[in-house]
């Protein structure tokens, strides 16, 4: 009996930890009034090395614009497998768009960057116009861009 | 005997990662995406892609509509990055 025991002890001891390591974060970005079309916008994270973790999300939904999302496409080698399952509609200017998405705790206060790349039609592409920290501190601390987006936070 | 108990054990471990699994990642995922499997044609008359054209389909993705919209991602279920937790979904608004 104590061989099935120890057993059961490992592989339940293996399973809980990966099942209680995840959280709901929210990303929160509001859009200035830049006076034109929908943006796309591509959300991915880096590690600490600088080097692409992976995609957390695309607001636009043709792929062949996705050139104009240059530090994404740099990335990815512009690989729409990476955003499957996680692309939605772009952001018109003025508005606000909430993603809440079930993210594994580790990405948290371990060096990552949460990266925005933005881009509108006719206008200039913003690669990485909002570069943050994946921190417990930057919890709710609103991050100012620097062309379409008027502000960006998370909360988890 | 011991043989025996650590089949047993072996399948009691498998069976609790199962039911736990189970939790985690819904029937639902192991739905076929159809719309993940179809690759889209550009069949757009204006091929004049080299010039700066981001995101001029506002009416294709609803970027222009008023008021409070709940969009539903094109494909429910996130890619298997390590980012997201197992067959999590996301939830998205916009205002």
């Amino acid at each position: 009996m104590k061989p099935f025991l120890a057993m059961l002890a490992v592989t339940t001891a293996l399973t809980l930890p990966g099942i209680a390591s995840a959280g709901q974060v929210t990303f929160t970005t509001t859009m200035r009034d830049y006076g034109g079309p929908g943006a796309y916008l591509a959300y991915y994270v880096t590690d600490a090395s600088g080097k692409y973790a992976g995609s957390l999300w695309m607001a636009g939904g043709k792929a062949k614009y996705y050139q104009h999302l240059s530090g994404w496409t740099r990335a990815t080698a512009g690989n729409t497998a990476e955003i499957n399952g996680i692309t939605g509609a772009s952001v018109g200017a003025g508005r606000s768009l909430s993603i809440t998405l079930d993210l594994a705790d580790t990405l948290f206060d371990a060096g990552y960057q949460l990266h925005i790349d933005s881009a509108a039609e006719d206008m200039r592409d913003a690669p990485n116009e909002i570069v943050v920290p994946l921190t417990a501190d930057g919890v709710g601390k609103p991050v100012r861009g620097t062309r379409y987006i008027a502000d960006f936070t998370y909360t988890r | 005997m011991t043989y025996r108990n650590l089949l047993l054990a072996a399948c009691a471990g498998t069976g609790i990662l199962v039911a736990f699994g189970s939790v985690a990642m819904p029937f639902g995922t192991f739905e076929r995406n159809t719309k993940s499997a179809i690759t889209l044609i550009d069949d757009d008359d204006d091929d004049n892609d080299d010039q700066r054209e981001a995101s001029n389909d506002c009416g294709d993705d609803d970027c222009g509509a008023n008021g409070s919209v709940m969009q539903q991602p094109q494909s429910a279920t996130p890619p298997a990055n390590g980012l997201f937790a197992p067959g999590s979904k996301p939830a998205v608004q916009m205002n």
